[in-house]
């Protein structure tokens, strides 16, 4: 994605990790990066 | 964030004003100066894990306890690319690391 993530797309990410659809999942880590992981396992 | 027995009363008294808190976001992070370890004090490696970790940690313990004795709530915790991988924040980057680990052992 070459770019840096947004205040606002962390803030949909957080709306996810707090929303009904996620019920089941608890104690993840969920990078919110704009791919800078991605990136860095890809090379 | 730093003192225990205000974070339970700013607790209880959201609660009394708005009601059970369902969710918990936590953003605390002050930054540090960029210092070698021989030129970084303690007394700032000290303040950063305070707020960074101890702070935290703090919230989610007072917050978290209160939603598992309800049965129901979420916490997010927003970490930092220092969580993951080595830099040169010899506070910051270990104190966001160890929230992370807090954000995976403490929910139950």
């Amino acid at each position: 994605m070459n770019r840096l993530v947004t205040p606002d797309e962390v803030a949909d990410g957080i709306g996810f990790l707090l929303s009904d659809a996620v019920r089941a999942i608890t104690g993840i880590v969920m990078p919110i990066d704009a791919g800078w992981f991605v990136w860095e396992y890809l090379g | 964030m730093q003192h225990d027995q205000r974070v339970r009363e700013v607790a209880d008294l959201i609660e009394v004003a708005h009601g059970p808190v369902d969710h918990l976001i936590t953003s605390a992070g002050i930054l540090q100066r960029k210092l070698p370890p021989e030129d970084l004090p303690m007394a700032h490696w000290d303040a950063v894990t305070d707020i960074d970790l101890r702070g935290t940690y703090l919230s989610c313990a007072v917050f978290g306890s209160k939603m598992a004795a309800r049965g129901h709530g979420a916490i997010v915790n927003i970490e930092s690319i220092t969580s993951f991988r080595s830099s040169p924040l010899h506070a910051y980057g270990p104190a966001k690391a160890a929230v992370l680990l807090n954000c995976r052992s403490l929910p139950r």
